[in-house]
């Protein structure tokens, strides 16, 4: 499907789908604020710490259940196949996806007016605007993954500082990475933009720079000793042995530092990309009178920020994200202050470009 | 009353298998035919057979569903080799009394999740896994057989030796040690009383055994994608990565599913294996 | 070694070689480290405790065994009957579409299959949960019954069905007399495939399950964030409790004898209808 000719009218829709959505708090928010006895959430292992579910349940009453998602995409297809009858009111979305859930129809825009703790967010993230789709908030940042290089310092040497040590043929056949992320380094290594914003107006520079992305892949894939999709694949071939270079936004590095094993995470200097996982209102919820309730008593919690950092083993989004951890955790978890100004997120308004290419690219490589 | 009843007992497995089985696949073929699949809320989506083109855009989808027939065959062949031995062993050479705990061992490993098997397997020959650790040990080199074609095959193995195993097993457990003797009694000495009496009397376990293995190990992703390399990726793994990304998609991921059962049943009747087994019963 | 010696120590071997990831899955499970790896940790007992003390643990797995007895009861007998319709058909146009009928969810890539089902139970207004998932479960393993079913039916010898009726016994009768015990082996063997399968399965338990989870779906959401030996604890806490139910099983069932290979033991005569 040309994204030329299909992208206008499909703007156009998700503009008046998400105008009539943001609507819908305003109309029902009228309904007397009690709490409903029910609340359904699908997240990822660890988002909702359970320590505050278990409190937030005794204190308003409220039955929480969670399913557990593995990743963005089995996710996907679950929300997507029970569109039509959503039975859970709040889910995980990460800001790479953040076009695949409004094109599916999957959530509606956030109210922030409604959560009363929304400045606990670092406007960093809160007030960012690849945090909005045509001017509306969709989500809560709740934790923060930097695709960061990963390596053995037992095996690597010297200490590498750039995406070019991934190619490097003394490492043939131990480095291992997600293509579609890595895919986007590339692209920041041979200087092009990841997040597609300078190619809006021009397709075919887009093309260019993620053809040339791809070719790399292609001509380097010798040093690959295979793709990963989940963190449990990685966290194997990092302590097996199998690979001693990984790009990642996984929490699993910073676990294996954190019990004593011999990798150290960077973020190169050409910068890289963080994907930003957010809770998202589901449109249709048939709780989302709770669901306010409780993402605001979450965004409120005190320890909120320490407790979700170890549960979920990523740096979160609170202003005060460094508060009760230890300085080795802060270190495990977070992000060296002076890499912040590398690193970049993805905007929905150059997704819906960069998924085409990106996903034809991505089956490129795996088939070359 | 006697035809009645008849006709009913006929009559519901039909039902049965349209309402149960063919029903959902129904709803499946529809998607494959639509250009996005849930279109924008409220809208219809157009028809399209571009999911179907798709197959045909390019050889690296083609490629996949061949490597994926090619290891299919391979995992069958090599299952019934492993299988069919255990079979006869505990159908034919254990006292009846212990056949059933006999089973039981071979079935209890098959009671971990089929993904935390892969992941033991990956411990086990890691490069720096229990094997590799051993070899090392002893002075001897690694063996690098994780993230290849190898592994696969094994974890394949792992997953699909029952469904191998529990037909040959039933289609040899009828056979009279009897028959066998009173070959063994006119002179034919084992390997004749083998490629002459035994095997002919479990071909039919044998069709059963592969042509269940063959189609479920097409099926299979979780093997090939935890223990294969940066090679290509089998047609199963393609297809669950369509279901996971945008709407445009699914339309895709049903089409391809649809060309893999039809080239897999395509696969599994070359194979020839139906036919000999299932003439037409004698009751009711 | 003669030949049966050769066998036995092929079962053996192969035995083994089962078992040796699974044995590598618990001796990690015993490791103090939060790693799963090597080197080894101090050994313990704390995962363990971990995974008893979790209730999402317990739950899953009363659920998954509950899932999987279920559907493979369905499954066989609802393979067990297509098996026996296919068999008694006269039209052979109808007779193959009912077996391909039958065989289609087997065919069916996983996925594609999980997702229509998920599709087909909205449709008809069911809720994801435990009964969509026996359903499920059940659709995709009729397939081994109406299989191994057939094969064994069509062996069946027709004198012993032709003696039984010339004897006077009905349909019923006969079934429940001769047919059902000469099918045992393929029923026992299609339960055992359908249990398994159904324990084992993620895709169909996830879309299909709700908030509802199985064991594979809590696993599989654990392991994002790695392999932990609580994961590899719980999985070898099964493997102990299914070699426990089949112990206990096999004791109950020692004293009784199962039915020969042939239900009409010709020594017998009459006495056995």
């Amino acid at each position: 499907m040309p994204v030329s000719l299909a992208a206008p009218p499909r703007l156009v829709t998700r503009r008046a789908a998400l105008a009539g959505a943001l609507a819908a708090p305003a109309i029902l928010g009228g309904r007397p604020a009690h709490a409903a006895a029910e609340l359904n959430i699908t997240a990822y292992d660890g988002f909702v710490p359970s320590s505050f579910r278990k409190q937030f349940e005794s204190e308003t009453g409220t039955q929480i259940r969670i399913r557990l998602a593995a990743s963005q995409a089995p996710e996907l297809t679950l929300l997507t196949a029970e569109r039509d009858h959503p039975l859970t009111d709040i889910c995980t979305v990460s800001n790479n996806r953040l076009h695949q859930f409004v094109d599916n129809g999957i959530i509606e825009s956030l109210d922030t007016a409604r959560l009363s703790n929304w400045k606990r967010i670092n406007p960093l993230y809160a007030d960012a605007d690849w945090n909005r789709v045509n001017g509306a908030v969709v989500g809560i940042p709740l934790v923060i993954g930097a695709n960061v290089l990963v390596y053995n310092t037992q095996e690597v040497t010297p200490a590498p500082d750039s995406w070019g040590v991934m190619f490097d043929p003394k490492y043939n056949g131990r480095v291992t990475y997600d293509i579609e992320d890595f895919l986007q380094c590339t692209m920041l290594y041979q200087g092009a933009d990841p997040t597609f914003i300078s190619y809006l107006s021009d397709r075919a520079a887009a093309v260019r720079a993620v053809n040339a992305a791809r070719d790399m892949l292609i001509r380097y894939k010798s040093q690959v000793v295979r793709f990963f999709d989940e963190g449990a694949e990685l966290e194997q071939l990092l302590t097996g042995g199998d690979a001693v270079l990984a790009m990642t936004y996984s929490p699993i590095p910073g676990k294996l530092i954190l019990a004593g094993q011999p990798f150290r995470r960077v973020v190169p200097k050409e910068g890289t990309l963080a994907p930003v996982y957010t809770f998202a209102i589901v449109k249709g919820a048939p709780h989302r009178d709770a669901a306010y309730h409780f993402l605001d008593a979450m965004l409120g919690a005190s320890g909120m920020p320490a407790a979700l950092a170890r549960s979920s083993g990523y740096t979160t989004s609170f202003v005060a994200a460094a508060a009760g951890l230890t300085a080795a955790e802060v270190a495990a978890y977070g992000l060296p202050a002076e890499a912040l100004g590398r690193i970049r997120f993805n905007r929905f308004e150059g997704q819906a470009l960069s998924s085409d290419l990106i996903d034809r690219a991505v089956q490129e490589v795996k088939a070359a | 009353m006697r035809r009645a009843a008849r006709a009913l007992f006929l009559a519901v497995p039909l039902i049965w298998v349209a309402v149960a089985h063919l029903g959902p696949l129904a709803a499946m073929v529809r998607i494959s035919l639509l250009a996005v699949y849930p279109g924008p809320p409220g809208a219809t989506p157009p028809w399209s057979v571009a999911a179907y083109a798709a197959f045909l855009e390019g050889t690296g989808f083609r490629f996949s569903l061949w490597r994926s027939l090619w290891l299919a065959v391979a995992t069958t062949g090599a299952a019934l080799l492993l299988a069919y031995p255990l079979a006869y062993h505990v159908a034919l050479k254990v006292e009846p009394a212990r056949r059933g705990r006999r089973l039981a061992l071979l079935l209890a490993p098959f009671w971990t999740s089929e993904v935390l098997r892969m992941f033991a397997l990956v411990l086990l020959l890691a490069n720096r896994g229990a094997v590799n650790s051993l070899l090392r040990w002893a002075g001897l080199a690694p063996l690098p057989i994780l993230y290849g074609n190898g592994a696969v095959l094994a974890g394949l193995l792992y997953a699909v030796l029952l469904t191998m195993l529990l037909p040959l097993y039933a289609a040899l457990e009828r056979m009279r040690p009897d028959v066998l003797a009173a070959a063994a009694t006119l002179g034919a000495r084992a390997g004749r009383r083998f490629w002459q009496v035994t095997l002919p009397l479990s071909a039919s376990g044998v069709a059963a055994g592969v042509v269940l293995t063959f189609l479920a190990t097409l099926g299979i992703f979780a093997a090939p994608a935890l223990l294969g390399g940066a090679g290509t990726p089998v047609f199963a793994t393609t297809i669950v990565d369509m279901f996971g990304a945008a709407s445009g998609r699914w339309p895709l991921g049903a089409a391809f599913g649809f060309i893999l059962l039809a080239a897999g049943t395509a696969a599994a009747v070359c194979l020839g294996a139906l036919a000999p087994g299932l003439r037409r019963a004698r009751w009711p | 070694m003669n030949r049966a010696g050769r066998l036995g120590a092929l079962y053996w071997a192969v035995l083994a070689l089962l078992a040796t990831p699974l044995a590598l899955l618990a001796l990690t499970s015993l490791s103090d480290g939060l790693v799963v790896g090597y080197p080894l940790g101090r050994p313990t007992l704390r995962w363990y405790a971990e995974a008893l003390a979790d209730p999402a643990f317990g739950q899953s797995f009363a659920l998954s065994l509950g899932v999987a007895a279920s559907s493979s009861a369905l499954a066989v007998v609802a393979g067990t009957w297509i098996a026996l319709a296919a068999g008694a058909l006269g039209s052979r146009a109808l007779r193959w579409a009912l077996r391909g009928g039958a065989l289609l969810p087997l065919a069916t890539p996983g996925i594609v299959h999980a997702v229509a089902l998920r599709i087909a139970i909205q449709t008809v207004g069911l809720d994801p949960g435990p009964l969509a998932m026996v359903l499920g479960h059940a659709v995709h393993a009729t397939p081994y019954a109406v299989i191994m079913v057939g094969v064994r039916l069509a062996s069946l010898p027709p004198e012993q069905v032709g003696a039984a009726k010339t004897l006077g016994a009905g349909p019923a009768r006969v079934f429940l007399r001769v047919v059902l015990p000469w099918l045992w082996p393929a029923l026992f063997g299609s339960a055992a495939l359908a249990a398994l399968t159904s324990f084992d399965d993620f895709i169909r338990s996830f879309l299909l399950g709700g908030y509802d989870q199985t064991l594979p779906v809590l696993i599989f959401g654990r392991l994002r964030s790695g392999l932990t030996p609580e994961i590899n604890a719980m999985a070898t806490l099964v493997l102990l409790a299914a070699c426990a139910l089949g112990l206990a099983a096999d004791c109950l069932a020692g004293h009784r004898r199962r039915p020969g290979a042939l239900p009409l033991d010709p020594a017998k005569g009459r006495e056995a209808l």
